[in-house]
Formats: C-alpha cells, sequence, structure tokens
C-alpha cells in the first residue's frame, strides 16, 4: 500500500456513517418523493391569452389519445418546402417540431440537480444525445454540428411564469444567446449556444439551440425551419393536459357565455396528470374573463367539507351547513363564526389554451380571483 | 484493485444470488462517504453527495444491480452530483453583488495534519483524481470515465496531489 494512500485513509477515517445510515437515507429518500410531489403541483402559475387568435388559426383538427410518457411517436411526412422530406417529432406533451430527414432526436431525463429533473428532446445532425446540467454531448458536437433542445423542468423552486402563452410559430431571432452555457467547459467544436423560454398551454418550455462554428447553409435553414414548425397540438375536452400544473381541458372559451356558472362535477373529469382524484367545481364567465372556485376541506378553517351548490336567483354559492358565499367565492355567512374564521371557497387557476379552450388546473389555488381575470381576460 | 470486491470479499456480502439495493448500499457506504469527505472537504456535504447518489441509484437499482461495475456507476453518479453542485455555488457566487467567501474545506479537520493542509491547497479536480486512483484504486483510465475527462488529465492531476501531499509532508519533517 503506497504512503499517499495510507496517508489518506488517515484522514478518511475520521469520517463514519452512523449506525441508522440506511434509515436516514430512506426517510431522505420519501421526503424527496414527497417534496417533488408538492412541488410540481404547486408549480406553473400564470398567464394566459396573447396570441391565441393567431394560434387558433394555426391549430386545428383533434388531438390524439396521450401515449404513454416513454413512447414518442416520430412520423414521416412531407417537407414543407424544398424536394427533400422532413420529419415530424410528436411528444407526448402537446407539441410537435419538424426537422431535417436525416437528423436524429433522442429523449433525456437529466436529474443531476437535487429535486430538479430536465425532461426533454435533443434533435441534432449528429446524434447528440442532449441534456441540460449535463452537457457532456458538446465534447462530441463536430464544427458543422447543431443541436436543438426542448425541455421542461420539473421539481426545485417554484416557477411561475408571468408572460401570457408564447406567439407561435417562433423564430431563431427571438432567442437570446446563452452566455454561460455557451461557454461551458466542455470541450468539442467552438459553438454558440442561443435560448428561448417559451410558455405553451400554461406550461414552461425551454428551447436551446446549439449552432457550431462552421454549420452548412442547409443545416441553418433546417434549423430556422424546424424552430418555426413547433407548435402546441390541438386540445381535446375532457383530458388533461400538461405535465406539471396538468390542468383539465374544457370546452372552447366562446362556448361559455358572459355569466354563466358552469357547474363540473368530479364524474366528468379525468383523473389529473399529479394523482390527485377529481373534485368538482364551478367555472364562473365574467364580462372580463374566467374563474373558477372549487372547495376542497380546509383544515384550518374547515367548514366547506359540504356540498356546495350556486343558486342562480341570489347568484351566491351556498352549503347546507348556512355557509354563503359570494359570486367571487368570499365570504358572505359564516355558519357559526364562534367555531370557525372565515371559508372562503378556493380559487384554481385558470388559463385559455392556444387553441381557446378553457384549462383549469385542481393543483394550483390563489387567494382571490384577480390572476385568473387578468390572464383570460382581454389583456391576458 | 477490484472494485467489485465488497461482492466477495473478506467479511462482505456472500449470500447467493442478486444483491438487494440495501446490501449494496451497507456494503459501499462507509468507503463512498470517506472518499467524498476527501474530495470535498466537508463531512456535511460529502453526506449530501452521497445520499443523493445512492437515492438515485436505489430509484433505477432494477437495472444498476444488473450492471457489471454498479459501484463504478455509484462514483460517477456522486461525483456528476457534486460537480453540478459545485458549479451552480460557482454561478450563485457570480451573480450576488458582495459574494460571502467560499466556504473553506477542511475546515473541521485537523490543521495540524499535513495531509488536510496539502488536501486543502488543491483544486477539486485534483482530489478527485487523487482520491480516485490512490484511495479508491481506479486506474486512470476508469477514474476519467467518472470524472468526464480524459486519462492522461487524470495522471496530471493525481500527479500534481500526490506531489502536493509529498512536499506537504517533508517540510513537516524537517
Amino acid at each position: 500500500m503506497s504512503e499517499i494512500r495510507t496517508r489518506l485513509e488517515r484522514v478518511a477515517e475520521r469520517v463514519s456513517p452512523g449506525e441508522d445510515a440506511f434509515e436516514r437515507l430512506t426517510r431522505y429518500r420519501d421526503n424527496r418523493r414527497r417534496t417533488r410531489r408538492i412541488t410540481a403541483g404547486l408549480l406553473a402559475f400564470a398567464v394566459a391569452g396573447g396570441g391565441i387568435g393567431v394560434a387558433v388559426a394555426a391549430l386545428g383538427g383533434e388531438r390524439s389519445p396521450r401515449p404513454p410518457i416513454d413512447t414518442p411517436t416520430v412520423a414521416q411526412s412531407p417537407s414543407v418546402e424544398g424536394p427533400g422530406t422532413s420529419q415530424t417529432y410528436d411528444d407526448p406533451n402537446g407539441w410537435t417540431i419538424s426537422y431535417p430527414a436525416g437528423w436524429s432526436v433522442h429523449q433525456f431525463q437529466d436529474d443531476q440537480l437535487i429535486r430538479v429533473t430536465y425532461d426533454g428532446v435533443a434533435i441534432s445532425n449528429f446524434g447528440a444525445a442532449g441534456g441540460v446540467q449535463d452537457t457532456s454531448f458538446l465534447d462530441s458536437m463536430p464544427s458543422d454540428g447543431v443541436v436543438i433542445e426542448v425541455f421542461q423542468r420539473q421539481g426545485g423552486p417554484l416557477y411561475i411564469p408571468t408572460q401570457p402563452d408564447t406567439l407561435l410559430p417562433i423564430s431563431l431571432a427571438e432567442f437570446t444567446r446563452n452566455v454561460w452555457i455557451g461557454s461551458s467547459g466542455h470541450g468539442g467544436a467552438e459553438r454558440t449556444a442561443l435560448q428561448k423560454d417559451m410558455v405553451l398551454n400554461g406550461e414552461p418550455f425551454t428551447m436551446v439551440v446549439w449552432l457550431g462554428s462552421r454549420i452548412s447553409d442547409s443545416d441553418r435553414r433546417g434549423v430556422e425551419d424546424a424552430v418555426s414548425s413547433f407548435h402546441a397540438r390541438p386540445l381535446t375536452p375532457g383530458t388533461t393536459t400538461g405535465r406539471i400544473a396538468s390542468f383539465y381541458v374544457l370546452g372552447k372559451a366562446d362556448g361559455y357565455a358572459a355569466g354563466s356558472v358552469s357547474r363540473f362535477d368530479d364524474s366528468n373529469l379525468p383523473n389529473s396528470e399529479l394523482g390527485r382524484p377529481p373534485a368538482p367545481f364551478y367555472l364562473v364567465r365574467t364580462g372580463p374573463g374566467f374563474y373558477a372556485l372549487a372547495w376542497p376541506n380546509d383544515l384550518s378553517r374547515g367548514y366547506k367539507d359540504c356540498p356546495v351548490t350556486f343558486d342562480p336567483a341570489t347568484r351566491e354559492f351556498s352549503c347546507p351547513n348556512g355557509a354563503v358565499w359570494a359570486l367571487d367565492g368570499s365570504v358572505v355567512t359564516n355558519p357559526d363564526p364562534s367555531v370557525h374564521p372565515d371559508d372562503p371557497l378556493s380559487v384554481l387557476l385558470v388559463r385559455i389554451s392556444l387553441d381557446g379552450h378553457v384549462l383549469v388546473t385542481p393543483n394550483v389555488s390563489m387567494g382571490d380571483t384577480s390572476l385568473d381575470l387578468r390572464l383570460t381576460g382581454p389583456a391576458g | 484493485v477490484n472494485r467489485t470486491a465488497g461482492r466477495t470479499g473478506a467479511g462482505q456480502l456472500t449470500t447467493a444470488g442478486p444483491e438487494t439495493f440495501e446490501e449494496f448500499f451497507r456494503r459501499e457506504h462507509a468507503r463512498l462517504l470517506r472518499a467524498m469527505y476527501l474530495v470535498v472537504g466537508s463531512v456535511d456535504e460529502a453526506d449530501e453527495v452521497c445520499q443523493d447518489a445512492f437515492v438515485k441509484i436505489w430509484e433505477r437499482w432494477e437495472r444498476v444491480g444488473s450492471l457489471d461495475d454498479p459501484t463504478g456507476y455509484l462514483y460517477r453518479t456522486a461525483l456528476n452530483g457534486w460537480r453540478s453542485r459545485y458549479r451552480r455555488a460557482r454561478r450563485t457566487l457570480a451573480r450576488v453583488i458582495a459574494p460571502s467567501p467560499p466556504r473553506d474545506p477542511f475546515a473541521d479537520a485537523d490543521d495540524r495534519d499535513e495531509v488536510v493542509r496539502a488536501l486543502r491547497g488543491l483544486a477539486p479536480r485534483q482530489r478527485a483524481a487523487l482520491v480516485l486512483t490512490e484511495l479508491i484504486g481506479y486506474g486512470s483510465e476508469e477514474a476519467g470515465e467518472l470524472m468526464g475527462v480524459r486519462a492522461v488529465t487524470v495522471r496530471v492531476l493525481a500527479s500534481q496531489g500526490r506531489s502536493a501531499i509529498r512536499s506537504n509532508v517533508e517540510r513537516d519533517d524537517e
């Protein structure tokens, strides 16, 4: 045994795992799972609105049933331009992108960071595996290489997009140069990293484009065409969309009259992607926009664990226990203030999808209706 | 050094059939913790890096357990996790207006130990190369795979580490 090794061992042996190391690991794993679930449930607040008209025009047809997350479909389709062919990648998360024939697609799940996972796809002309924290694929990137990555972050700190859904189609000119990742310490050829953060049907996405220093004109056009082909699939009412907030897809927004109050019962709702069982809610359309009200049992207050109904005559919500709520969910009558503090109805996050459907998530609730109205109203 | 010696070595696992994750954990935990302590320079941080690595492997045990060298996978996972933490810490420091000084590695170790003093003076990559090749016994090719660098880089880094320790020891002896 070398002298160096002996000396290192002497220092290292001062550290000993406790007797309960495996039990600690089990607790840590359980906490980590719980944190992921909670964070994912809180995640994705935000925005809607702008560009719906453009997107609606760009979208059409029916959405096919959601395939399993690990079985993306790659469909051949004629190229829009030119004599060659292009391929279309159809992602289970509701988006598609077309790219030049001969390029490859790799799915990646980059979970090097604690509690944070980047799930995405890398499309390249040299077979890049892709990754966000793990960018080792850059080591083998040739000077004429290009990579397009589309990914979503899950877990980690709460991410609340405040911008409306991204206007589609996008173009490379909208991307910003990412100095940090562009200069990361990997080998391989000199390259430029361009990035665009987007919101697509209420869910945050990021697209990163890596360009080698000597890419061909045809590959540059291929990148530009691929970027501009990126779009959301049309949604189908009665399904869910998105893995982060996991929205229920309801009917088209223009199908709900101003002033209408529509009840959605759990029997008509699919299971949330996050595993939460369906629970009933009311969708209210005011003049300016939409909001949704639900009544999960609030243990800290706790008098709305009851069959809430809407009275069209008074335009109020009530329960047999005497509780009454106004149209915005605020408390009108507390059945027993000596026992319970006021217990308003919960306001769920509502957005309008790019193809004009109302989206409601049972996984994000807010203090009042102002954000919903802003996101779903004319200015949203 | 036989990296899978734990499967058959004295005092180690002797049961037939596939190894369970718990058995793997109990076999490898102390060694990984000590190695990462030498790389990271902090008991707490080494413990966190180890826990993260083991949890990741636990979640994939069905696949990792059937690999020829799950121990190598464990070390690679731990080193990747530590590199990510290190990069994030550097990025955070770069973004704050008035950065606090980075934590002193081995701050809680015995300052009189010449090896501790030598390790403190090494760059993290030098420590990793030294630990993987000297303490764990990997060859430079294998260590390079684990660290995501070329074998020649490992040899250079480890050599610098060894020189630093030797010179510290000699200085103490004088």
